[in-house]
């Protein structure tokens, strides 16, 4: 079911963003409540698959847990309605990058192709980065099927739950690179390019491939969730 | 700066242990209050430091005392909309340490902006960084290679850095570089 309240965010806004960082807020996408009651969830392991520890993979420091199936609804939902409103944008995306996969109108249909192709397990995680805790800049990859945007919503508080710990995203393209903090507000949601993205270029639109990573925490303690919206092998 | 010996005095005292110790460990420093040091002042105290990472990375450098270089000051106004790209400074003979200025208050007189580096690790993902930098602070950044020590003997890795774009207000910076004048030192 649509959620109508989500449906009414400006879309138009998050579109133009999109195209002209590789990213976009949403702002207070979820109440403070809410962010209480999801961060809540993180030590209760029945409500996970795997939990990864990320010094031991050389990812950063800290930790994150995959979602298992089936997601805390507020999620569930929000997957499959802000996957309705980025499959337009991920279509011409990719026909701008002379990509030929289209997405599906829908997130169930989307999933589909996903598990026929063996990628079934759920990708939607929660990140937990204590003091001195950070990511490194990577991207979301789980298989040969790849949704190109994806989300995540800041849970924790700025300067009264944590300080450091910004959102940092870098772009590599044929000219400069960059890089860019991202300013969060507890429920702020930041979509952005999983992968590539298409720039105009002098002689049409070339590919700037994105990163993301969180800078380390100088104090505190931040939970994030991952709401990638391609199910992993 | 009158002499090498005043150079020397003040230089003498910033507590260039926990200086170390933090490019060491993240690849900048910041000093807080930093802002009214003299760059001379800070090479003096950088150059065994700068020696010292040359000798990890097996790096033939020579670099000259604080009384020969040439230190490069550069302003930048950056409005909405603007930034400065990722870059870094990895040519042979370049000294490892630049410093940053930011004179204005972040949150008050511009929003974004920031100060950002990337560590580039051999075989293992790159770590971004936000340098905390405040108005009157002054930080310094490993401009390009630094040696970091390692579970098995010291490698290397690349640090750049960027400003991220600003998003209301202006935000001016100061930057200051230390160009080894041509022929370098008698090593």
């Amino acid at each position: 079911m649509p959620d109508p309240m989500l449906a009414q965010r400006d879309w138009a806004g998050v579109a133009a963003a999109l195209d002209a960082h590789g990213h976009a807020v949403l702002p207070a996408l979820l109440a403070p409540a809410q962010c209480a009651e999801l961060a809540a969830l993180y030590p209760h392991a029945h409500h996970f698959r795997s939990r990864i520890v990320m010094a031991r993979h050389g990812f950063g420091r800290g930790e994150y847990q995959y979602f298992a199936y089936p997601l805390p609804a507020v999620l569930q939902a929000l997957r499959e309605e802000v996957y309705r409103q980025l499959a337009p944008i991920a279509n011409r995306w990719n026909a701008q990058m002379c990509i030929a996969t289209q997405y599906p109108a829908t997130l169930a249909e989307f999933l589909a192709r996903c598990h026929e192709a063996g990628q079934r397990r759920p990708t939607p995680l929660m990140l937990h980065y204590g003091e001195g805790d950070y990511n490194c800049l990577h991207q979301d990859l789980y298989g040969e099927h790849v949704f190109p945007l994806q989300m995540t919503i800041l849970l924790s508080r700025p300067q009264s739950d944590f300080t450091g710990g910004e959102f940092i995203m870098t772009e590599h393209g044929a000219g400069a690179s960059r890089a860019e903090a991202v300013p969060l507000a507890q429920g702020d949601a930041v979509i952005f390019a999983v992968n590539q993205r298409p720039v105009p270029g002098s002689r049409g639109m070339r590919r700037v491939a994105l990163r993301h990573g969180v800078s380390r925490l100088l104090s505190g303690s931040r939970h994030a969730v991952g709401l990638i919206f391609h199910d992993a092998t | 700066m009158d002499n090498t010996s005043d150079i020397m005095r003040q230089s003498a005292q910033l507590d260039w242990h926990a200086i170390a110790a933090q490019l060491e460990r993240e690849g900048y420093a910041v000093l807080a209050h930093g802002g009214a040091c003299d760059p001379r002042v800070l090479y003096a105290g950088l150059l065994p430091i700068a020696a010292r990472w040359c000798d990890a990375m097996r790096q033939a450098a020579a670099f000259v005392p604080a009384s020969d270089v040439v230190v490069r000051s550069a302003g930048s106004t950056l409005a909405p909309g603007h930034f400065q790209p990722l870059v870094q400074d990895v040519s042979a003979h370049a000294f490892p340490f630049m410093l940053i200025a930011v004179l204005g208050e972040s949150g008050v007189d511009f929003t974004g902006g920031e100060l950002i580096m990337t560590e580039q690790r051999p075989r293992m993902q790159s770590r971004p960084i936000v340098v905390p930098l405040q108005m009157n602070d002054l930080a310094i950044l490993c401009t390009g290679r630094r040696p970091v020590q390692g579970g098995r003997g010291i490698y290397t890795v690349s640090m750049r850095h960027a400003v991220g774009r600003v998003r209301t207000g202006l935000r001016i910076g100061q930057e200051w570089t230390f160009d080894q004048p041509a022929g370098g030192a008698d090593a």
